[in-house]
């Protein structure tokens, strides 16, 4: 079976190496970008099994890449990564289109668990290490 | 002694009290800036982003004609590390698409709120708000000038302090967190917090902005940079400590919503409108005789563009000395009026005797004394180290202005550090005699004529530095 | 006079030299040290990042790290943004490197401000709850800002016998102290509802005076949300301080069961405006119908936002809107006012335009349009009738 695609949108560096290192440990492919332009540019050619994106970025912030993915057709599944705490914020998020939304600060652990519940439903049996 | 003699030694004296005032300016700022240090390192700053009791801030952008950098700009107020913000931007009747840009890229649509004009303002045609869920409202409106165009944002503002900046002024991530942190220590009394605005010419921006602080090449550049350290960091911090700050810049500054609204505003049609509010917000204060804080934040910074050409430079130095004197000319009446306090009795008089006046007195000064020297009225073996003290102590009035610069950290590459230091020296002669002339120019024309001169072309242009032409 | 005079120029001319000298010499060498710090932090960050996600590290080589202050600044960076397992991993090696006791030692013992500050920010990212003691001590520092730190310190350990100590501390606090310290207690949860409940009752007889700060502790509360703070706000809301009374109607908001509505209604003829205001904000979070007439009753209040809050609130109570619609007929101009705002803010205004057009409007929304013409605020009515012209 093909290894799961996987791409990180996140502008800071600690934690974008963080999330990589540990979706590795998964045994996902990953992508990583730093800015929202260029997030916008690879999910337009390619096709990821699953994208966790921030909120905040330079170029595009993260929902208006969501949405101008989803204005092109493409589908993919979208975890929002973000500061963001109010509820409202987090309604909207997942009304425009994403699956899911973790809240920062935010454990790797949690976070792979549920990355590892949007590939599954891929048919991705994502390894536990 | 002859009369000419005198007149020499009194303007060398002059001279020389006024760089002993911008020193005792710069002793207070630096007790200032060293209390303020300690809590700007290690207050509550990160804290507040989870606080409730942060306060939510309006961020009002007045944009004519701003169709190729607005988005970019909402973008970089969008990133702002805050808790609760909204970004208002008010289109002043720009006859580009700076509307529809905003619509089409954060997809905007009209709404309708309920809004009090609490100020009065041009015909608000409509609002929009962004359907995604981002906190982005857009008021389009007629056109009237800058100050109007953050009135009606102020109308439109949900939250109890607004923001108001330019939309070509490049933000750092926590200067608005920075800022705020004033109102939450002493939120029953604060009423403005003004920032620190520093030159952006030379440094490297990244998606809005500054990754890397380089001094600028040029050599107009260079002399802007030593002048904005000397009046930001070791005039103003001491001027807030002494509760007489006279500016609150209206390209980076956060008022109280309900203040600005109770002194009715900006004022249209002004060329300082940011100094006019400020010195309104004093007067009504005072009179009121109610405690309040106009504070300097110097740790909040926002970088902007400065004049890269000297025809730039000249108008743009005309036009503030001009916004100057309308304002003394407006509270003349608080001078020397023990009812004002501080504002009145050191602050606005410091302001005339060495901002208005100050360029005058040098300009004869520079005219009378060499002809006395040369013609023999002057006793050169005193007048010459007199001239020499007082250029000294303007150097090393900006020297001081590097040192309490340090504690940013900026401009520590070994080519920089010279080129600040040659520059600050060397900035007595020549930039400063040219300042002068230009101050000079500005004074033939009479406040209360209403041409405006060369106001009608900036329109909502930057008040605190207006763009250079490449 | 030129014998003064060149003495002084010369003083003059030699400082700013020296001055001017020692800056940029100073510049120089901090230059040099900024890349060497980055340069070790670049190597800190891989490390860290490989230890966080696994388990087992090099302890010889980190206990050279230890010593270094970029590493431990590189160590509390990390701290911020990491939870769960991970942050165990990073606290675990903290411990075993004895880094907690050197800065709990630091709090203890440092005479400057700014050493004492920095160790008990350290101790606030550890958490550890072997610093409680500590920490507990510093509530007592003369340092303002040590004392805060520590409160919020003593929070993120979570700790609950911390709130009696915090609740004697915020007696002496000044305002803002006062509100930093409030902040603090919201972190503690639910766990701290029992004691700052009985603290705003005002019959804690372990604390000494009469509690000052109440209202802030009635905000607290209303923030953490627990309903075991209902009795407590109930009685706050008959406080003689009108302050208090605002705060416990708007906390009684989010603690109030449905058990409260009748006082807030009550609340709704409370003498102060703010009061009036929170009270109708506070029902509307409640969504009891049987508020519904009193909430009317005050869309005609003398203060504009007692009237915007309750129609508010009616427009989210279950039939509520009805009787929002119902106040487009009021006698009162202001409670007209009230409703059209909201209304046209809930976009029902725009809603029933558009169905008007193409004919599927109900009774409710004719009648709407209606009473907007009447009441003379059709001019957005014909604006969009313009609107339209122009487009088709």
């Amino acid at each position: 079976m093909n290894r799961p695609q996987v791409l990180v949108a996140e502008d800071d560096r600690v934690v974008s190496l963080l999330i990589a290192r540990s979706l590795e440990g998964v045994g996902a492919q990953i992508t990583t970008v730093y800015d929202g332009l260029d997030a916008l540019e690879v999910g337009l050619t390619t096709d990821f099994n699953l994208v966790l994106l921030d909120q905040v970025m330079p170029g595009l912030l993260g929902v208006e890449v969501l949405q101008r993915w989803i204005d092109d057709g493409k589908d993919m599944p979208v975890i929002m990564v973000s500061a963001l705490t109010a509820e409202e914020d987090i309604v909207r998020c997942l009304e425009l289109g994403a699956v899911d939304f973790i809240r920062k600060p935010f454990s790797v652990r949690e976070l792979l668990a549920r990355v590892k519940v949007h590939l599954r439903a891929q048919g991705f049996e994502p390894d536990i290490s | 002694m002859s009369f000419i003699e005198l007149f020499s030694y009194v303007i060398l004296i002059y001279f020389i009290v006024m760089e002993l005032q911008l020193l005792f300016m710069s002793v207070v700022s630096f007790f200032a800036l060293r209390r303020d240090q300690f809590t700007s390192m290690h207050g509550r700053l990160h804290d507040m982003l989870t606080s409730d009791t942060t306060p939510p801030v309006s961020i009002i952008i007045p944009a004519y004609n701003e169709a190729a950098g607005i988005t970019e700009s909402v973008r970089s107020m969008a990133m702002l590390k805050y808790t609760r913000k909204e970004i208002i931007v008010v289109n002043d009747g720009s006859s580009d698409e700076t509307v529809q840009r905003m619509i089409d890229e954060f997809r905007m649509e009209p709404i309708d709120v309920p809004f009090r004009s609490s100020l009065e303002t041009q015909v608000i045609h409509r609002v929009y708000k962004s359907r995604l869920p981002l906190p982005i409202v857009l008021v389009d409106k007629e056109n009237g000038g800058k100050g109007d165009a953050i009135n009606a944002g102020i109308n439109i503002a949900a939250y109890p302090y607004v923001m108001a900046t330019d939309a070509d002024m490049v933000l750092d991530d926590e200067c608005l967190l920075r800022a705020v942190r004033h109102f939450v220590e002493d939120r029953s009394r604060t009423i403005a917090v003004g920032g620190n605005v520093r030159p952006l010419n030379g440094c490297e921006v990244r998606r809005g902005r500054v990754t890397n602080v380089v001094l600028p090449r040029r050599p107009i550049e260079l002399a802007q940079v030593v002048e904005y350290i000397r009046s930001f960091l070791s005039a103003r911090p001491g001027w807030s400590a002494l509760g007489s700050l006279l500016i609150v810049s209206g390209a980076f500054g956060i008022f109280q919503k309900r203040a600005v609204i109770e002194v009715g505003g900006f004022r249209h049609g002004h060329l300082g409108e940011d100094i006019e509010l400020t010195m309104r917000l004093h007067r009504h204060y005072r009179k009121k005789r109610i405690p309040y804080r106009i504070v300097y934040a110097p740790d909040a910074v926002a970088w902007t563009e400065v004049p890269l050409t000297r025809q730039v430079l000249r108008k743009q130095r005309i036009r503030w000395h001009r916004g100057l004197m309308q304002v003394i000319w407006q509270y003349k009446a608080m001078l020397f009026n023990p009812r004002y306090g501080i504002v009145g009795l050191y602050g606005l008089p410091a302001f005339v005797a060495f901002e208005f006046v100050a360029p005058i007195v040098e300009f004869m000064g520079w005219l009378v004394v060499p002809a006395s020297v040369i013609l023999g009225f002057l006793n050169w073996e005193i007048a010459i180290p007199l001239l020499l003290i007082s250029l000294v102590l303007g150097a090393g009035n900006s020297l001081i202005g590097l040192f309490l610069d340090e504690r940013f950290g900026y401009y520590n590459a070994p080519g920089d550090a010279a080129k600040l230091l040659v520059y600050s020296v060397g900035e007595q002669l020549g930039m400063r005699q040219r300042t002068v002339w230009w101050r000079v120019r500005a004074m033939f024309w009479n406040p209360r004529r209403k041409t405006w001169g060369d106001m009608q072309r900036t329109g909502v242009g930057n008040l605190g530095a207006e763009k250079g032409p490449a | 006079m030129s014998e003064l005079i060149l003495p002084i120029l010369a003083t003059l001319g030699a400082v700013t030299a020296a001055a001017g000298s020692s800056l940029f010499l100073y510049k120089l060498v901090r230059h040099r040290r900024e890349r060497f710090d980055e340069f070790r932090r670049a190597s800190y960050i891989g490390a860290l990042s490989e230890m966080a996600t696994r388990s087992g590290y090099p302890l010889d080589m980190l206990r050279r790290w230890s010593p270094d202050g970029v590493f431990l600044e590189t160590l509390l960076e990390f701290l911020k943004f990491l939870q769960g397992g991970e942050r165990q991993n990073l606290l675990r090696l903290a411990r075993e490197l004895g880094i907690v006791e050197r800065f709990v030692t630091e709090l203890r013992t440092a005479k400057r401000r700014n050493a004492r500050v920095e160790a008990v920010k350290a101790l606030a990212e550890f958490a550890d709850p072997a610093s409680a003691d500590a920490l507990l001590e510093a509530l007592r520092d003369p340092v303002d800002e040590v004392r805060w730190q520590a409160a919020g310190a003593l929070a993120k350990i979570g700790d609950p016998r911390a709130v009696r100590p915090l609740l004697e501390v915020l007696q002496r606090e000044s305002d803002w102290g006062a509100s930093r310290i409030g902040d603090t207690l919201v972190a503690f949860g639910p766990a701290a509802v029992p004691d700052l409940a009985r603290y705003a009752l005002l019959s804690d007889p372990s604390l000494s005076s009469t509690p000052a700060h109440s209202p802030l502790i009635a905000r607290v509360l209303g923030i953490i949300g627990d309903v075991r703070a209902e009795p407590a706000m109930l009685s706050a809301l008959g406080s003689a301080d009108p302050e208090l009374r605002i705060r416990a109607a708007a906390a009684l908001g989010t603690v109030g069961s449905i058990a409260c509505v009748p006082a807030l209604r009550r609340a709704l003829r409370d003498p102060g405006w703010e009061v009036r205001a929170q009270a109708a904000a506070a029902l509307g979070r409640q969504m009891d119908g049987r508020a519904i007439e009193s909430l009317r009753e005050s869309m005609r209040d003398e203060n504009w936002w007692v009237r915007q809050n309750s129609a508010q609130a009616l427009s989210e109570i279950p039939g509520g809107v009805s009787a929002l619609v119902g106040g487009l007929e009021d006698d009162d101009r202001f409670a007209r006012d009230a409703a059209i705002e909201r209304l046209m803010a809930m976009g029902l205004v725009r809603k029933a335009v558009e169905a008007v057009k193409d004919g599927s409007a109900g009774e409710e929304q004719r009648f709407i349009l209606r009473r907007l013409v009447v009441l003379g605020r059709g001019e957005y009515l014909q604006e969009e009738a313009a609107n339209e012209k122009v487009a088709g």
